[in-house]
């Protein structure tokens, strides 16, 4: 019996359908949109392998899985785990998200990207050579700080809106939905992703059930990033 | 679960409400603003739209006003000197002249009635009376006709009869634009045939020309009436805009062209 915590737990695999199929649907021809595309292939594959070495007992597949994501076990859990790929896609959308927001004005956030980008590979190898190991928890230093800068391009991308002189009406602007859920998505969960390497040691439940707000809002960036298709 | 766990537990979720609040206040302003100014732009261009068309109401009205101040002068001052010319003409003794001076006497009076022709048809290209007293189907037959008799060029003019009067400055302006056309026809293409058609749908008034010259499509209408020379092709543009009607210049298969008018009309 699927219950609604199954579809949600789900949800981070399964959204990602939402905008490829009306991707596939409309067809738009924006410049910003491979980025955009790129990301939700990208996730997808890593969303979907995480949630499946995670309901692999549900699924009656432990074995195989842990037979085949071996490389991923985790000595102190007794088990392997798929914090890898929560830790990559993490990664990929901040570096696919800036490539996003270059697309949409090259001109206005390319110094930006060049001073943010590097500091962030810099940051990635720091904090995972010297702090975190990549496959054993989900790095909240890692989350928050990705947060933290998407976050920081979609102001970014509003201040430049209001100096626009040449306004269409926002409900309109296809990229104006994207950023929005961004920014949403972002600004809810930084909070989250600031504690969560701490919650998921000490108060497992709760980490869990907090892990639902993650997932509703990633629904609904999903949605706005399917309407943003749209012309 | 443990008191640390759990004050931080409450701290991310107020901390997460007070996120959404924000972000949610703070999209909700960034939307608002945006849709104030867009709406004030839309204003702004609503009234720059109003006055650039007040400005070509203006501009044609005046052009209407001169062609009607000239037609006038023509034909009450210039027709009727020349009429009375050839009275004096006509009522002079030719009994003791020469064969040579009679023939003279004959030749001015020949050129004295094609003036008074070519007057009268100036005068009634610049301000149609036929326009006026039977409206634009009468108003586009008899300017085809003439435009038609003595050369070898052919027109067949079909039109809707369940079009009448609209609006006199409607007419007008439309009968303009035929004019402009048909002469840009005749001066540029050099079609051997020329059809006018017309039918009325839902208050639209549709016409269509027909031509086997060497016409104008689309594009090339939209880049010469940018031109400095296409002076005929920006009043043509200009009449459209007042009517608020459209035109569109395509070629068919078969190599003719076709200029299709759709104006809105009261009835």
């Amino acid at each position: 019996m699927i219950t609604l915590k199954d579809i949600i737990d789900w949800s981070e695999a399964w959204a990602l359908l939402i905008p490829l199929t009306f991707y596939f649907i409309w067809k738009p021809k924006d410049t910003w949109v491979k980025p955009i595309v790129t990301y939700l292939i990208i996730a997808f594959f890593l969303n979907l392998t995480a949630d499946i070495i995670w309901k692999r007992n549900s699924l009656s597949i432990k074995e195989p899985i842990e037979n085949f994501f071996s490389f991923l076990y985790v000595p102190q859990y007794k088990q392997v785990s798929n914090n890898l790929f929560y830790n990559l896609h993490s990664i990929a959308r901040f570096l696919l998200f800036t490539w996003f927001f270059y697309k949409l004005d090259p001109v206005f956030f390319k110094k930006i990207i060049r001073i943010v980008v590097p500091l962030f590979i810099v940051f990635i190898i720091i904090n995972f050579y010297y702090f975190a190991n990549i496959i054993v928890l989900p790095n909240s230093a890692l989350f928050a700080v990705e947060a933290a800068l998407l976050l920081f391009y979609c102001i970014l991308y509003f201040i430049r809106l209001n100096k626009d002189d040449r306004l269409t009406n926002p409900f309109s602007e296809s990229s104006f939905r994207v950023v929005s859920g961004l920014t949403l998505y972002n600004a809810i969960n930084f909070p989250i992703f600031i504690f969560y390497d701490y919650l998921i040691t000490s108060n497992d439940e709760y980490s869990e059930d907090i892990w639902t707000v993650h997932n509703i809002t990633y629904i609904v960036l999903n949605i706005l990033i399917a309407f943003s298709f749209k012309k | 679960m443990n008191t640390g766990g759990n004050d931080i537990s409450f701290l991310v979720t107020v901390s997460i409400a007070i996120m959404l609040f924000i972000v949610a206040g703070f999209l909700f302003a960034v939307m608002m603003n945006q849709r104030k100014k867009w709406l004030l732009q839309k204003e702004m261009s609503g009234l720059k739209e109003h006055q650039q068309n007040q400005l070509i109401e203006a501009a044609v009205r005046s052009e209407e006003g001169e062609r009607h101040r000239i037609a006038e002068m023509l034909h009450d001052e210039v027709g009727a000197l020349l009429s009375s010319s050839r009275i004096f003409l006509v009522e002079m003794n030719t009994q003791n002249l020469s064969a040579n001076d009679k023939q003279d006497h004959g030749k001015v009076k020949e050129m004295i009635d094609e003036s008074i022709q070519k007057v009268r048809s100036i005068s009634h290209n610049l301000h149609s009376t036929i326009l006026k007293e039977f409206g634009l189907n009468e108003a586009i037959r008899h300017f085809m006709k003439k435009v038609a008799g003595g050369s070898t060029l052919n027109s067949v003019v079909e039109l809707d009869e369940e079009y009448q009067i609209s609006n006199a400055e409607t007419d007008l302006a439309v009968y303009r634009i035929i004019q402009e056309l048909v002469n840009n026809l005749i001066k540029h293409a050099h079609p051997r045939l020329i059809s006018i058609t017309s039918s009325l749908k839902e208050n639209q008034l549709q016409l269509r020309m027909l031509h086997n010259g060497e016409g104008l499509t689309q594009e090339q209408f939209e880049e010469l009436r940018f031109k400095s020379v296409g002076l005929g092709l920006k009043n043509i543009q200009n009449r459209i805009i007042l009517l608020k009607g459209t035109i569109l210049f395509s070629k068919l298969d078969n190599g003719e062209y076709t200029i299709q008018l759709s104006i809105p009309v009261v009835i």
